[in-house]
């Protein structure tokens, strides 16, 4: 019976002309030579440059959250690849505290899943999760289209963007991943040293080749994560007890697994792990060398690691610090959006 | 063979669509023993049940005869038994069809698709936030065999991942424009034992066996 509505399916797929993948409207972001193709579809979401700019405003503006404190950037800042620096877990409205660390925001279109344990399958429908948490912005899509259809401002907007002023929930979320979908990370010093236009220096190019021997089977080049999920040994937080990602499939042999993250921008994005337990780098390589606690889901790469010498460490971060992108974190098009900031009619006006 | 004929039957009803539309009214109802689900304080059976909120999704909408089908083009629609529990879909003439097949919730490739709006959009409540995945039929009202304050009962059915994918495929008789389908309430309580299991609120194997009982309780009035 399946395969007959299958054929159905397929049959008028093919007839429409749908299903053929085409990569849309890329004009508007450059994706870098060399990469495998994004995950994202963007023919079902054609970019534009309205349609970025209005989900630059919501993802700044505060009238996401039930009581209009916090948005998006609280715990995901430009300047530090879009995460919440300097703070182990996140605080949501009324200082509410969070169970995991705020993940960077960084090449999303490549992204299979998302949150630490994969829980969201795709970047339109990730918000849903930070905007109902009650730790977070403890509000309802079905709100925020409320609140948004009673402003000029963004009546104006959703106009421009989509051909009438109606705000739906899934325009809200079609515009919000227009603009993370331009979050592309694809210059540091690694990313030119691969294009030939710069050299790694003589400890940066060692700690290179300590990467890829210890790093790179689940830090894959040039995402620098396999979008994959893994036990890298840590030890278990007791008043936490995060299970990972067995929480989302029910499978025990995925306790105590979470999502490989990108080491792009890794400098800058500290503290470190789903829990944000690490403060610095040093930490994190400590961690690998000796902190690894066997369990039967532990990644079998762990136990491979090679012992690392105090120089060859230092080689290693001298590598991870060629993965930061200035161009990235100080790009204005990716800031608060300050001209159009007029809180004493609504937080963006103009 | 058979797959041809049926690829053959799907392409001529397709040019049928471009050409002359007809309409099949599909509507949909709850009972127990008779007594029509028709608002949110009415008591039904021994446990005193009364049900505060039933909605579902139906989708994947195929109407069959001798192996041909017609397929409706995004076939989602969302049923509410307090407010919306019809639609009509688009029909070509003179297509005899003896069978209706339906998804009751919806399939695990529209859950990974990203936002949809209409029917599907995430704000009206049939969509898990925490975790992705539409819920696939909501449940909720009271029992005095619920151990939960006020004696509520919820059951959120959904999940798309496997092993626990909770759409279930319902094949029904039907042969005319006038389609009305009923849910056989009594028969859905009959076999729940509330005061053990007075929610379930995520996927997994208890969500997929509610799912396909639900599923078995659907008939044709």
């Amino acid at each position: 019976m399946k395969s007959k509505t299958i054929i159905f399916t397929l049959v008028l797929f093919a007839f429409m002309g749908a299903g053929i993948p085409v990569k849309g409207d890329l004009k508007l972001i450059e994706i870098p030579a060399n990469w495998p193709d994004p995950v994202y579809d963007f023919k079902k979401n054609p970019l534009s440059e309205k349609g970025i700019a209005l989900g630059r405003f919501l993802f700044y503006d505060p009238i996401l959250s039930r009581d209009s404190t916090i948005s998006c950037s609280s715990c995901h800042l430009s300047f530090t690849a879009f995460t919440h620096v300097d703070h182990a877990l996140s605080h949501g409205i009324e200082d509410r505290i969070g169970i995991r660390n705020s993940p960077v925001l960084i090449n999303l279109a490549w992204n299979k899943s998302f949150m630490w344990d994969g829980a969201v399958n795709h970047i339109e429908v990730q918000p849903l999760a930070p905007i109902s948490n009650p730790l977070e912005m403890d509000e309802s899509l079905q709100q925020v289209a409320k609140k948004l259809s009673k402003n000029p401002f963004y009546k104006r907007l959703f106009n421009e963007s989509f051909g009438d002023n109606e705000i739906t929930g899934e325009r809200i979320l079609l515009a919000l991943a227009q603009f993370q979908l331009t979050l592309i990370s694809s210059n540091s010093k690694y990313d030119k040293v691969q294009r030939g236009e710069l050299e790694f220096s003589e400890q940066e190019a060692k700690g290179y080749q300590l990467f890829r021997a210890s790093c790179a089977s689940c830090h894959q080049e040039p995402l620098f994560t396999n979008g994959g999920f893994a036990n890298n040994g840590l030890p278990v937080d007791t008043i936490l007890n995060d299970i990972g990602r067995m929480k989302i499939s029910l499978n025990p042999s995925d306790s105590l697994k979470f999502k490989v993250p990108t080491l792009r921008n890794i400098e800058f994005s500290f503290p470190y792990m789903h829990d944000g337990r690490f403060k610095s780098l040093r930490q994190v390589l400590d961690h690998y060398e000796k902190g690894i606690q066997p369990h039967p889901t532990l990644n079998p790469e762990m136990k491979s690691i090679k012992k690392m010498s105090k120089e060859d460490k230092v080689d290693l971060l001298a590598f991870l610090l060629t993965l930061s992108d200035k161009e990235f974190l100080f790009n204005p098009k990716f800031g608060f959006p300050r001209k159009n900031f007029n809180p004493s009619e609504g937080y963006f006006n103009n | 063979m058979r797959k041809s004929a049926l690829i053959i039957g799907v392409f001529f009803t397709i040019i049928g669509l471009s050409q002359r539309q007809n309409l099949i009214h599909i509507s949909f109802e709850a009972e127990w023993e008779g007594k029509k689900l028709e608002d949110k304080l009415q008591f039904f059976g021994k446990d005193s049940i009364q049900i505060t909120e039933f909605r579902f999704y139906v989708s994947n909408f195929v109407f069959e005869r001798d192996g041909t089908g017609f397929l409706e083009q995004d076939s989602y629609h969302l049923i509410d038994l307090f407010v919306k529990t019809n639609f009509e879909v688009q029909f070509p003439p003179n297509f005899p069809f003896d069978t209706l097949e339906f998804y009751l919730g919806i399939d695990s490739l529209t859950n990974v698709d990203g936002v949809i709006g209409g029917d599907m959009d995430p704000t009206l409540g049939m969509y898990w936030t925490w975790q992705s995945g539409y819920i696939n039929l909501k449940l909720e009202g009271k029992s005095i065999q619920s151990p939960k304050p006020k004696h509520d009962f919820q059951f959120h059915l959904g999940g798309y991942l496997p092993p626990f994918l909770a759409a279930q495929k319902i094949r029904l008789p039907a042969n005319s424009n006038q389609i009305r389908i009923g849910f056989d309430l009594k028969k859905f309580f009959e076999k729940l034992d509330i005061q053990k299991t007075p929610t379930i609120m995520s996927p997994g194997k208890e969500s997929v066996n509610l799912s396909k009982h639900a599923a078995e309780c659907f008939y044709i009035k």
